[in-house]
């Protein structure tokens, strides 16, 4: 719009200068760190050891990724995590979407008491051990399921879609109804395709959560062929890390397996960071300007 | 005699019906020597770790599959990694359900919470088919009287650590050390002075003021310089209990011996001998700071020596004189020495409600029988060790290739009750080092040993020990580096004496006398 | 609105006006009685002592041991300090942390460039990635008084060392900001998202009206994004006594116990001498208790003043 007053052309030029030094001040201290560590990934390793490198590789060469890339376990627990996040996080969207439906409408008649339900297992867990014991006590141990069944559900997210229901404008579904369309025809043909913004946030939370779950897998994936990579990434991390294995007399085996210590770990921080730079801009597609009919529910 | 003879076929007939699936008796006895059990087909199952090294799987490896060869019996193992073994494997064993026959236990059992539960079979009543075990215990009185539970039984077979060789010890830059012109300082006051003369010094040549004395880690600080006035005592939680000269059991971090101590520690502190990054320095700092050539005394494993700091020197060129070398332990109102490790390292139980108990009892006995012992070292022969005409054995050229020599399986301590040996060590480090440890392992003294908690004790221990060690930690910062001054000594001791540190001494008294009376 | 006639359990009205959305619901139900509810029937173990091994009979076979565990935890002498030091960490963390992704989702959503946003915002997700084992590292590295980048720019500038980890008083900003910094390019993603769905044609109005950016961003898009604020910020309530312990874990040590020797790690301590699983119920049940009032009165509080809240 042409024709702005000084007075106004002021004030949008000082927003944008506060703008602009918020967002270069955050790019910057997002990405040296990162920087740093891919330097150092692919540095001369005496270089590292003299703390010779901080911004740029020095002599960069790639001798510690080809040999974590040489692990065969390594290639093996990347498909598992493909398996385990792709898997996952559709079930999980499903059953997000399946479970903030009802708990939008307001005239769902469980829906107050069902919100505290899902709401009080955000607060309250029975801990590691009868969990345990419930997974394993169901077969899980060693399965495939043990990594999305346990995991199925985060209220957390139900709620965020719950509320990206209920922003939808209640003619839409009156309309729908009056035509003839019950609930599941509903969710599936209006509520789902208006919001894809937040649906597309969520897939995301949840894909990040899948891909970064190490812990359900150390608990109930004994096989090695199960794996998933953060679990084979963490074995290296912390393998390599002196800092934790410091256990007396260890010295003997485990220095040794240790070889480059530095950088062997993050060589696996850039490892495990790849897939998720490639998947982002996917993501991103779906948000996008005004998609939603109606600003949200204010 | 005639009456013994018969209880003795009674009892080996029993044990070799139990052998086999049902309804298959066998008459074999086993008494020591392979093979365990004459029917085919035995199999037991076993939780233990996986290799440490990701290109190795144990499973395959040659020494472990000729164990289970020449006992007759094939394993179904399940290898978890060692990194998380214990995350892993606590909530299995609380849950309880579904154990394997045979399992590595995550820790030992200190508070004897597993074995109390009744989740392990008491070996001690099945010594009869454990030859192997017992006659090495009776030779291991040490060992002995660690295993033995408050209620006179053993439960587990353990592996074995080496317990002078290897450990934490002091190390200098030898080349630093002959720049000075100095000799090996063997009481408080010469360290002192050579670590001035460092300060002082331009010891890397490079004409900045930025070397760095001593570069240590805050745990390895009451290793360093504890014995110097004569206590025994580590960093780790519930440590600082040792049997003093009066024969007493003490706690070292109230004595009056320890308030000299600190403030020796004290006094380096306000030099800036001490740095002021010590409650934070980690060993990658330390690497660095050799690869960079500014620092001439560390403190450290001994295995870290050859392995880790002398290649960061510049100037190291395979021997000792350019090298970072542990050399004796530092005297002061006392005679130092270095504080060792405990024997015992991990531990195999044998399940209660295992169908093969008698099998897997016979397994760990053969499992770490002597002939056994001596493949878990040297490997095969032929293949990787060869014996010279007098007796002596080497190990082959072929055996340097670490990675190959893993993956035969050598030190199978993750899977077997394997008893770690000093040679196998020796062999893989350069040999100066393995001379200098060897002259080392003189100075090296026993910790406070490993001994079972009876329910009470552990009760009580839970409750305080935390508490007392937290605040033993939080008040040696504070003493060194003088934001409590040394004159607050005695109010720091009254506070430990109401935090119940004179019930834990009994306790600690109790158990020590349970021990002593054990290893007789 | 809702009569009471509309919400009452026993009506088969009810039931078979909201058939469909039940048969939604029941896959959501059966799993967490399955995996939530199920498991914490272990809550138990708050009062017993639990022996291990016994399966899921070992939750109930335990000897009976009342409020023990809760008294010896407020017992010890730290009982107090070990609170305050958790409460204050999240606190701080929530004071500080919550509103950051807010104002760079905003800053962000004003790039014109729609190539340059996207690549901009993948580069602040990329933290999160790193795992906190490294991060803990790189602080160290960052922070060390005789190496640290942080350091050696303070005596350019003509100052001495700071020893940052090893003096309580820089503990809650060290955790504060490598906290911040690791969460607020990806919790940023939600309140892009809400930001982005606000219809072009407000903007016009506004500009219409004459309003500069300054006044958009306080007159429309915080107004706007209001209910996702609300919502996140009473779920946000819901860590209050939870401290992320690796974080504190790899960063502290006795010289700063003052500051950071939180419940999780004293707990972790007590459990390298025992394993005392009551013991550790009992502390995490505390823990649950506090965080669940909190959360409770912030939403009877939030449904009071507005629409949003979480039941």
């Amino acid at each position: 719009m042409k024709g702005k007053t000084p007075a106004r052309s002021f004030g949008d030029k000082s927003f944008d200068i506060v703008n602009g030094f918020l967002v270069a001040f955050a790019v910057i201290v997002c990405f040296y760190p990162f920087l740093y560590v891919f330097s150092i990934s692919i540095s001369d390793g005496v270089a590292v050891n003299q703390g010779r490198v901080w911004l740029f590789p020095v002599r960069p060469n790639l001798s510690v990724f080809k040999m974590v890339l040489g692990y065969s376990d390594l290639w093996l627990s990347y498909s598992n995590t493909l398996f385990y996040t792709v898997v996952g996080t559709v079930a999980n969207i499903v059953m997000t979407c399946l479970a903030a439906y009802p708990l939008s409408r307001q005239r769902f008649f469980l829906r107050r008491k069902l919100n505290f339900f899902l709401a009080f297992t955000m607060y309250f867990s029975g801990g590691l051990i009868p969990t345990y014991i419930v997974v394993t006590g169901l077969g899980l141990y060693n399965s495939r399921l043990a990594m999305i069944l346990p995991v199925l559900v985060s209220a957390y997210n139900v709620m965020i879609c719950r509320s990206a229901f209920e922003a939808i404008p209640e003619e839409l579904f009156e309309e729908a109804s009056l035509e003839g369309a019950n609930d599941f025809v509903c969710l599936t043909r209006i509520a789902i395709p208006l919001s894809k913004p937040t649906l597309a946030v969520l897939t995301l939370y949840y894909a990040v959560a899948r891909y970064n779950d190490f812990f359900n897998a150390l608990l109930y994936l004994g096989k090695k062929e199960l794996q998933p990579l953060q679990l084979f990434l963490r074995k290296i991390l912390l393998l390599s890390s002196n800092e934790i294995m410091q256990t007396a007399g260890a010295g003997t085996a485990i220095s040794a397996a240790a070889q480059s210590t530095l950088q062997v770990r993050y060589v696996c921080i850039v490892l495990a960071v790849i897939p998720v730079i490639l998947i982002c801009p996917f993501v991103q597609k779906y948000l996008v300007k005004g998609t939603m009919l109606g600003a949200v529910k204010g | 005699m005639v009456l013994s003879l018969a209880m003795g076929m009674i009892f080996a007939q029993g044990s070799a019906e139990k052998d086999g699936a049902k309804g298959v008796a066998s008459s074999y006895v086993y008494a020591g020597k392979a093979p365990i059990t004459d029917l085919d087909g035995q199999t037991l199952s076993t939780l233990a770790q996986a290799s440490y090294y990701t290109t190795v799987d144990l499973k395959k490896a040659p020494i472990i599959q000729k164990v289970q060869k020449d006992a007759n019996v094939s394993i179904d193992w399940t290898l978890v990694d060692p990194v998380n073994y214990v995350t892993a494997v606590s909530p299995m064993l609380a849950a309880g359900t579904n154990l394997p026959d045979i399992v590595l236990l995550p820790d030992l059992d200190q508070n004897q919470t597993y074995l109390s539960s009744g989740m392990f079979e008491p070996l001690d009543t099945h010594f009869n088919e454990m030859p192997n075990y017992k006659e090495w215990l009776d030779k291991n009185p040490l060992i002995k009287a660690s295993l033995t539970a408050s209620d006179g039984h053993i439960y587990y077979v353990p592996t074995t650590n080496v317990t002078h060789n290897y450990q934490p010890m002091l190390m200098y830059n030898m080349k630093w050390l002959k720049d000075a012109g100095m000799q090996v300082p063997e009481t408080l006051d010469e360290f002192v002075e050579l670590l001035r003369y460092y300060k002082n010094h331009d010891m890397n040549g490079n004409g900045k003021a930025d070397e760095i004395p001593m570069s240590i880690k805050a745990q390895f600080l009451p290793y360093m310089f504890g014995p110097a006035f004569g206590l025994n005592f580590t960093s780790e939680i519930g440590s600082g209990f040792f049997e003093n000269d009066k024969g007493e059991v003490v706690y070292a971090q109230a004595t009056p011996q320890y308030k000299a101590y600190l403030e020796f520690l004290n006094g380096l502190y306000k030099e800036g001998l001490l740095e002021v990054e010590f409650t934070t320095l980690t060993r990658d700092q330390i690497i660095e700071r050799f690869a960079q050539d500014k620092t001439g005394v560390t403190f450290d494993f001994g295995w870290q020596q050859s392995m880790t700091y002398s290649p960061q020197l510049p100037y190291y060129d395979g021997t000792a004189e350019t090298g970072v070398v542990a050399q004796k332990p530092l005297s002061g109102p006392s005679k130092g020495f270095y504080v060792g490790r405990n024997a015992i390292g991990t531990i195999f139980g044998v399940t209660a409600s295992s169908k093969k108990i008698d099998l897997a009892c016979k397994w760990l006995d053969w499992a770490m029988s002597e002939p056994n012992q001596e493949m878990y070292v040297w490997g095969l022969k032929g293949e990787s060790y060869t014996v010279d005409s007098d007796g002596t054995k080497q190990y082959t050229k072929k055996a340097s290739d670490n990675t190959w020599l893993q993956q035969l399986g050598i030190n199978p301590a993750q899977v077997l009750p394997a008893h770690q040996s000093v040679e196998a060590t020796n062999a893989l480090v350069a040999p100066w080092h393995a001379k200098q440890d060897a002259y080392i392992a003189q100075f090296v003294r026993d910790p406070w040993p490993f001994i079972y908690a009876t329910e009470d004790e552990a009760a009580l221990s839970s409750q305080y020990m935390v508490d007392i060690q937290t605040y033993v930690d939080e008040m040696a910062v504070s003493f060194i580096t003088g934001t409590t001054p040394l004159s607050q000594y005695q109010a720091y001791v009254d506070a430990l004496q109401r935090m119940h540190l004179p019930d834990m001494l009994k306790i600690r008294t109790a158990q020590y006398e349970r021990f002593t009376k054990a290893m007789q | 609105m809702q009569s009471k006639e509309d919400t009452q359990f026993f009506s088969k009205k009810n039931w078979y006006r909201g058939r469909y959305l039940v048969l939604m619901m029941v896959p959501v139900i059966v799993y967490y009685v399955i995996f939530c509810y199920l498991p914490m029937i272990g809550l138990y173990m708050s009062f017993t002592q639990f022996r291990p091994g016994s399966g899921v009979a070992g939750i109930f076979t335990g000897k009976f041991v009342g409020l023990k565990w809760f008294r010896q935890f407020f017992h010890s002498p730290y009982a107090f300090r070990l609170i305050r030091n958790t409460f204050l960490l999240s606190f701080y963390s929530l004071i500080f942390g919550f509103p950051i992704p807010i104002i760079f989702a905003v800053a962000v959503c004003q790039i014109k460039h729609s190539g340059a946003q996207k690549v901009i915002q993948v580069l602040t997700y990329l933290p999160y990635f790193i795992s906190t084992v490294v991060v803990a590292g790189m602080i160290n590295n960052f922070l060390s008084p005789s190496s640290g980048v942080i350091n050696q720019l303070i005596v350019v500038l003509g100052g001495k060392p700071i020893n940052f980890l090893g003096d309580p008083k820089y503990f809650r900003a060290i955790y504060v900001i490598s906290k911040s910094w690791q969460s607020f390019g990806f919790n940023s993603i939600i309140f892009v998202a809400a930001i982005m769905s606000i219809p072009q044609e407000l903007y016009e109005a506004m500009d219409v009206d004459g309003a500069g950016k300054w006044r958009k961003v306080f007159s429309l898009i915080l107004p706007s994004i209001k209910p996702t604020i609300i919502l996140l910020l009473i779920m946000a309530l819901g860590s209050l006594l939870n401290v992320g312990f690796e974080q504190v874990y790899l960063l502290y040590s006795p010289a700063i116990y003052e500051t950071a020797d939180v419940i999780q790690t004293y707990v972790y301590r007590q459990g390298i001498e025992n394993h005392s699983y009551g013991y550790a119920t009992a502390v995490g049940l505390f823990n649950s208790l506090i965080t669940f009032t909190i959360v409770f009165l912030s939403n009877r509080l939030s449904r009071k003043l507005s629409d949003t809240s979480i039941w």
